[in-house]
């Protein structure tokens, strides 16, 4: 069965990362959040330790969130993303993947504390992280809707000149 | 925090200087979107006013999604700019699956089997199941929903926009309801034993209740031990950087998964069909198997389980019963229709299978993890019925009306009733389909020839009028004046 069920996992996990990139954006322009929005860039630092086992404590444990079934759903895509962020943590100044990983490391640790994001000097490491978000988000979205690509059956069979 | 850590302050990139082109796009977006919710609204609207559905569940469906997009459309000026996109999403999601209605109407369907179909699944799973039936070009059978879940799934996506109650009380009566779409080959349509497969499609409401509770923790208890035979079977023949090792591993953890869920859907679907409907279900798979490699490795086929590891599966359920059974009062075509079962032994017993599913380390452990685990699972979901419904069909208990049934079938007269008028009883699903599936065997072992295709015109027509003559005869019945 076509469980459709997945995909609205998928769904919430793209909504809230792009509604927490939006948080990270206003913060970065100094402006004050609402509730809702601290709650779901709580929920993004959780959601995302559990998505990357490079960094989350407890990996090796067995039954551990990171390997619940939503986690293993997207990591793939996580990775996939990470990939293609490349660039973006090199003219972030982070060349090595260890630098990028303890960046990820405090970018979960801050989100699951959204109520002490105010400093202002934490601005641009807030814009890196909003922008990773909103790619991850995007990565997951287009997973779901194909991204205006035609599906198999979509696609002509034979070309007509 | 990044000064604290020793990381320096990240860089940016150049400064976002598309202010106008992003407003640009949103503003196209957001007419784009305003214009798409009324045409899934209006589209939905002239379907719901159709009046030809076989059953109320097609109609009600196109109301909930009518007022899904009206909600949608009412609502768009207030939409968060940020998650257009999501929206376009949704509302895709709502004007494709009103396909699942439009196909239902009685010109593509056999209209008269869908009510007494719905009936007998509900009378499975509960009332609040729904079930939409209609035909799909694809050669096969699938189920698809629940469909209202996973538009709560994507409403609760926006709590800051529309709350779940509003979806709630926009779309009525039908928040409650659980609605699924069954699909048929269309050019099997008037096929009726092979539609015993809807039994199995019956199964995957029932994994999936059991999913929802249980899959998680599931999953998480064999994960460890899988990723590290994965990244074992990675790291022997990888040798690249960590986050190219890491993506694979991930990905070939998300497979297991995925080979996992849908192993445990297909083979615990199978189960609950032969329960219900007993050789009949193993009759139907076995006919469709044939047009298929049996020992395709799941990973590389949709995740599926090979054919031959779902024959073997249900032969295990079926066999035992019909091989034990004393048989000296059955009907010949019932003997014939035995005989012909048990033939189907010599197909599972090949292992080639097995190999395939031990090459890939993948399939390997995805079905370690399964075999481990699948008599306790099948015993928890057939546990999820009513205790009445927990008795599972055999021959050996329906052997008589089944004779009955064959014997009129025999006659060209429709399977639709056991007993003589007027001390009568409507035959049961299950004993017509294995009614029928045992004359088709019998004739089939006799003559399979062009003329064997004859018959079978006439038993689907016998078949299809003998399951609209017991639904009218179980439901309205009890209804006559004595």
């Amino acid at each position: 069965m076509r469980t459709v069920l997945a995909s609205s996992d998928i769904f919430e996990a793209s909504t809230k990362l792009q509604a927490a990139a939006t948080a990270l954006e206003k913060m970065s322009r100094g402006e004050p959040l609402r509730h809702e929005e601290r709650t779901i860039l709580k929920w993004c630092g959780i959601f995302l330790e559990e998505v990357d086992w490079t960094v989350s404590a407890g990996a090796a444990t067995e039954g551990a969130s990171n390997r619940s079934v939503r986690a293993t759903e997207i990591r793939p895509f996580f990775f996939a993303t990470l990939r293609n962020t490349q660039q973006l943590f090199h003219d972030a100044g982070l060349q090595e993947a260890d630098q990028v990983r303890e960046f990820l490391s405090a970018t979960y640790h801050s989100l699951k504390l959204a109520d002490e994001m105010h400093d202002p000097s934490r601005v641009a490491h807030i814009d890196v992280a909003a922008a990773f978000l909103q790619r991850l988000s995007q990565e997951l979205l287009s997973r779901l809707s194909g991204n205006g690509v035609p599906t198999e059956r979509d696609r002509p069979t034979s070309i007509r000149a | 925090m990044c000064q604290q850590n020793g990381i320096a302050p990240p860089r940016f990139g150049r400064k976002r200087t598309g202010a106008d082109k992003l407003d640009l796009r949103s503003d196209t977006l957001s007419a784009e979107l305003r214009r798409h919710a009324q045409s899934v609204a209006q589209l939905a609207e002239t379907l719901e006013q159709a009046e030809d559905f076989p059953n109320k569940t097609a109609r009600d469906f196109c109301g909930v999604i009518r007022a899904s997009a009206k909600l949608v459309y009412d609502r768009l000026s207030t939409a968060p700019p940020d998650r257009l996109p999501h929206i376009h999403v949704l509302l895709s999601a709502l004007g494709e699956d009103l396909r699942y209605a439009e196909r239902s109407r009685v010109e593509h369907t056999p209209w008269s089997l869908v009510q007494a179909m719905e009936t007998f699944l509900q009378g499975k799973v509960g009332n609040q199941f729904r079930f939409i039936i209609r035909p799909q070009w694809s050669y096969n059978y699938a189920i698809v929903g629940d469909l209202l879940a996973t538009y709560e799934g994507f409403f609760s996506s926006f709590p800051d926009w529309i709350s779940l109650a509003e979806w709630h009380a926009a779309i009525g009566g039908s928040a409650s309801d659980r609605i699924f779409s069954i699909s048929f080959p269309r050019v099997e349509r008037m096929n009726v034993l092979t539609h015993a497969a809807w039994g199995h499609e019956v199964g995957h409401i029932l994994i999936s209740e059991w999913m929802t509770k249980h899959f998680d923790g599931f999953w998480q208890k064999g994960a460890m031990e899988i990723e590290k035979a994965i990244r074992a079977e990675i790291e022997k023949d990888i040798k690249g950087p960590t986050l190219v090792v890491e993506q694979i591993v991930a990905s070939y953890l998300n497979d297991t998964l995925s080979l996992t869920r849908q192993s445990l859907k297909e083979l615990i679907s199978d189960a609950v069909g032969a329960h219900f409907l007993g050789p009949a279900a193993f009759a139907s798979l076995s006919e469709f198997s044939c047009r298929f490699d049996l020992d395709e490795n799941p990973v590389d086929g949709g995740y599926y389980p090979p054919w031959r590891f779902r024959l073997r599966k249900l032969a295990q359920i079926i066999l035992p019963e019909v091989i034990a059974a004393t048989t000296d009062k059955w009907n010949p075509a019932l003997l014939d229709y035995i005989t012909w079962l048990k033939e189907w032994q010599k197909v599972t017993d090949s292992d080639a299978d097995l190999i395939s599913i031990q090459s890939d380390v993948r399939s390997r452990k995805a079905y370690e993890l399964l075999e481990a685990n699948y008599s306790t699972i099948c015993a928890q979901v057939i546990g999820q019925l009513r205790p009445e419904l927990q008795i599972p069909f055999t021959l050996t208990a329906r052997f008589q009306e089944i004779g009955e049934l064959i014997e009129r079938i025999e006659l060209g007269v429709p399977p639709n009733e056991t007993g003589l008028w007027p001390e009568t009883a409507p035959a049961e699903m299950p004993d017509i389909w294995n009614a029928a599936w045992a004359c088709k065997v019998s004739r089939f072992t006799k003559n399979n020839g062009p003329e064997f295709d004859e018959y079978l015109t006439m038993l689907f027509q016998l078949a299809l009028k003998a399951i609209e003559a017991s639904y009218v005869h179980s439901t309205f019945g009890p209804l006559l004046p004595t």
